[in-house]
């Protein structure tokens, strides 16, 4: 019957159809609703798609017409109304208009305006006057398809940690697994493997399940997006007894801190003597205070950074008393750190490839 | 220091030889100059070469006595004058991996405001040869700020040790500027000297190097180089245009951060300075 249908997309006759059958899952025991059928237009101004003939157990029918959307803005429900007066449709309140979702914004005008709704998520409000029926129900409150659009960027902290998690992590986690690890949504984190693929920064098989993460890759690309000065708040100071005396008093030290930098990636890979001492630590100005910082511009040879997310701290490792970040986070910071650090960077990404084993869990 | 360079270890080696010889005299004796400040303060994050191979040794003139003669002493362990005119600093050649034979020297010298010579070099220690020993100014801190430490040898094969007075950092700073100040503007200027004041004021608790200035403030043998030692700090070190802090940007060379430097020297000079006011 579907194919007689006017003016109406496949899309919306599929729409349409799991309306009806939306519809027939609320209906009380005893109702049911015909299969659909397409009417005359009773106006050129309203498109109304289909409608389906409504039987009560007392015998009684009525009529619901149907209207597919593929969207309705909340700003959109006043025009449809008006188009819905003029037209003489649906004045009893039998007028459904059917959507893949529907904001709540959009449900509230719409209730305001007596006129139906159901949604695939299962927000539904029906009102019909004869026979009389009532069906109000609650689904979703978020877009469940906001998921299928990718991510656009990887800057931000929370994006950071799915990053962090991927890189991190021998066996690539799935959706729910990620979603679990980093305290983000499924939906967010599904758009950040979407971005993700269609950067071929990760494989995907079957149904989108990760076969693998191209680590080196994601890590610039991640570096790219969210430099350091992005990702936390910058302060430069001096410790003019030099950097051991600095390392010497952190390994004493109970603040929360992770040692980045230069000075991490020389724990783990042999390099030139730092000269930047970069520490990732909370309320960097009262730190300082107690590390006997001064603060610094000219000659300064360190920095701490107050981080805009407690990830910089996942997987962090003590050596001889001190914090150090996980390397994957080191390399990220060393990247976009002034100086040397864009060399230094690589020199610890080499390293990591060649001891993935060290450090990938 | 990860790898010790081979002159290192011939130079703490022919230190203990000096050290061995004069043993009568040994309680006389504090260690002052380059190997006291690495004994004191380590590299201090500074990657330049921390000590010469020279050793450089006070006598206090009040305790040391006249037998035997140090020169004596010297000679039989293997350690000749330098010149013949030379004045207090002996030398001994020692063979290296490379057979070239590294000529390493030990200076003997005596505070000048204990010193029994009050000419311009020889220190004139009775019952000792006149050059054995020279005077220098602005060392008296030594035998005053100096506490008793062991060295030993920079190689496994050598078990020497010996309990031996050290200069304090306080005594080291004292001497250091004087040094500065005295050489600045000659051949004999060394920007090394200038690394080794940051070393000191880097490795010591300000407390600390102020607790032993005082002491050096205190006593009549030391007060006067001290006092005019705070000035010198205070025009080689707390300011940026300083001489002393750009010698040790010059000495850091390469390796080293002018702007960290001169703000460590400034900051730290400061700090030491404000609580000895």
């Amino acid at each position: 019957m579907l194919h007689e249908m006017r003016n109406a997309t496949l899309s919306d006759n599929s729409l349409l159809r799991e309306g009806l059958r939306e519809l027939r899952r609320r209906l009380p025991p005893g109702w049911s609703a015909s299969e659909l059928t397409s009417e005359p237009r009773t106006s050129i101004a309203l498109a109304a798609d289909a409608t389906t003939e409504l039987s009560a157990p007392n015998g009684r029918t009525g009529t619901i017409t149907f209207e597919a959307r593929a969207r309705l803005d909340p700003k959109a429900v006043r025009p449809l109304v008006d188009k819905l007066r003029l037209s003489g449709v649906g004045l009893q309140g039998a007028f459904v208009v059917v959507a893949r979702y529907l904001g709540e914004s959009t449900r509230g005008r719409l209730r305001d305006a007596d006129v139906g709704y159901l949604d695939l998520t299962g927000n539904a409000r029906i009102v019909v006057a004869d026979p009389g029926l009532f069906i109000e129900t609650q689904g979703a409150s978020e877009d469940p398809d906001r998921e299928e659009r990718p991510a656009r960027s990887l800057r931000g902290a929370k994006a950071g940690r799915i990053v962090r998690a991927l890189i991190d992590r021998r066996e690539p986690p799935g959706v729910r697994e990620l979603a679990i690890l980093t305290k983000m949504n499924a939906g967010y984190v599904s758009r950040v493997l979407a971005l993700l693929d269609t950067e071929a920064l990760v494989t995907r098989v079957g149904h989108g399940r990760l076969e693998s993460v191209d680590w080196p890759a994601l890590l610039r690309r991640w570096t790219q997006d969210a430099p350091l000065e992005s990702r936390g708040a910058i302060g430069t100071y001096l410790e003019p007894r030099g950097l051991s005396a600095l390392v010497a008093r952190l390994a004493k030290s109970d603040e929360r801190y992770a040692v980045t930098g230069a000075l991490a990636a020389a724990a783990l890979a042999p390099t030139a003597p730092p000269r930047l001492a970069t520490i990732w630590i909370r309320d960097a100005v009262a730190a300082a205070t107690r590390l006997g910082l001064r603060p610094a511009e000219a000659g300064a040879n360190v920095m701490l950074i107050e981080p805009a997310d407690e990830e910089v701290f996942e997987g962090a490792a003590q050596r001889d008393g001190v914090w150090y970040a996980a390397p994957s986070q080191v390399a990220t910071d060393l990247l976009t750190s002034p100086g040397r650090g864009p060399a230094e960077g690589e020199e610890l990404i080499t390293w990591m490839q060649g001891n993935e084993e060290k450090w990938r869990r | 220091m990860s790898v010790v360079d081979e002159l290192y270890v011939i130079a703490r080696r022919v230190l203990l030889d000096a050290l061995d010889a004069l043993g009568p005299h040994r309680n006389a004796i504090v260690l002052v100059g380059a190997q006291a400040v690495y004994l004191r303060v380590g590299e201090a994050d500074l990657a330049v070469a921390p000590f010469t191979t020279d050793g450089d040794l006070a006598i206090d003139p009040a305790v040391l006595a006249e037998i035997p003669p140090l020169e004596k002493a010297l000679m039989d362990a293997g350690f000749l004058p330098k010149t013949k005119d030379s004045v207090g600093v002996w030398i001994t050649k020692r063979p290296t991996s490379k057979q070239v034979d590294a000529d390493v020297a030990v200076d003997l010298l005596v505070p000048a405001s204990v010193s029994p010579g009050t000419g311009r070099r020889a220190a004139r220690l009775p019952g000792h040869h006149s050059r054995a020993a020279r005077i220098v100014r602005g060392l008296d801190g030594a035998i005053i700020d100096a506490d008793v430490m062991r060295l030993d040898a920079l190689e496994a094969t050598d078990p020497r040790a010996f309990d031996v007075r050290v200069a304090g950092p306080a005594a080291l700073l004292v001497a250091k500027v004087h040094k500065i100040s005295e050489r600045h503007g000659t051949d004999r200027q060394t920007d090394k000297d200038a690394l080794d004041v940051l070393r000191l004021l880097r490795g010591t608790e300000t407390d600390d190097l102020a607790t032993r200035y005082v002491k050096l403030l205190g006593d009549k043998r030391s007060e006067e180089a001290a006092k005019s030692a705070r000035e010198l700090l205070a025009a080689q070190f707390a300011a940026r245009a300083g001489i002393g802090v750009q010698m040790a940007i010059r000495s850091a060379g390469a390796l080293g951060n002018a702007d960290e430097i001169a703000a460590s020297c400034e900051a730290l000079a400061s700090d030491l300075l404000k609580v000895l006011a």
